[in-house]
């Protein structure tokens, strides 16, 4: 046995084979916001396309018609689920660019937050504004 | 607080404009992520108008069918074609299908007529129901 077992780290490798299976790269912490960026964009292809259709059928094309689009809570949640799935892939790919270019941690870590801020505002403020109008 | 996570490659590093269709697409995808999250903007805009009621509703109206608005629409819908088309295409290549050199260049000029189609389509339909 000994050097030729294949369950432990070889030489040139820096990490066992039990760290690379359960998926822990150069950051030590899986690729956790990679798959949910994949999995938000995945979700918000079919509400985003749905609302955008309604959009060009004339649900917005005024006060009158876009209440009564919205008097329908089917249209309603396609909408806030486009919106809470469009923001989170939205936050997930601005924090990653400013990961990418920002390069001071003092400055990336308040960014960071004051993205996460920003989108969940938008998320709050939309919802609420539609609530009001199917309520 | 450090951060340990690995970064992509620095733009002068590779040739964007490479006929290979590789990292154009990809730098691209970004560009337009960017510019769809100020497209956000708008919807909330949208909505919180709605919310509002009548008066913002029209003003809100009034400024998306200026020839601003209609420029920047368009401009967001080009953008958000691009990013749709292209995700999917990137979605297929995470998957492990499409990736030798070949099915890359061949999937990224059918991205781009993709993209296209995607726009004509939408501003036609918009053209023969609104301006006819």
């Amino acid at each position: 046995m000994g050097s030729g077992s294949s369950l432990g780290p070889k030489a040139y490798e820096k990490k066992s084979k039990l760290a690379h299976v359960r998926g822990n790269g150069s950051s030590y912490r899986g690729a956790h916001e990679w798959l949910t960026s994949r999995i938000t964009a995945t979700l918000s292809v079919l509400p985003s396309i749905y609302v955008i259709v309604s959009i060009i059928l004339g649900c917005a094309s005024s006060y009158e018609s876009f209440q009564m689009w919205l008097g329908n809570p089917f249209n309603g949640s396609m909408i806030i689920l486009a919106l809470i799935t469009l923001c989170w892939h939205g936050a997930l790919g601005v924090i990653t660019v400013i990961n990418d270019y920002v390069h001071s941690n003092g400055i990336n870590f308040t960014l960071t937050l004051l993205v996460k801020a920003f989108f969940s505002l938008i998320v709050l403020i939309s919802s609420l504004s539609i609530l009001k109008v199917m309520l | 607080m450090e951060y340990k996570r690995p970064i992509s490659p620095h733009l002068q590093v590779y040739n964007i404009f490479s006929k290979e269709l590789t990292s154009g697409p990809s730098f691209l995808n970004r560009l337009t992520g960017m510019a769809l999250t100020v497209g956000l903007l708008y919807v909330v805009a949208w909505l919180f108008c709605m919310g509002m009621g009548q008066d913002y509703y029209d003003m809100y109206l009034a400024f998306i069918t200026s020839w601003f608005g209609y420029l920047s629409l368009f401009g967001l819908s080009c953008a958000f074609y691009y990013h749709l088309v292209n995700g999917c295409r990137f979605l297929i290549f995470d998957l492990g299908f499409w990736l030798t050199k070949k099915e890359v260049f061949l999937t990224g000029l059918g991205m781009i007529l993709l993209t296209i189609l995607c726009v004509v389509v939408t501003w036609g339909c918009v053209y023969f129901k609104y301006f006819i």
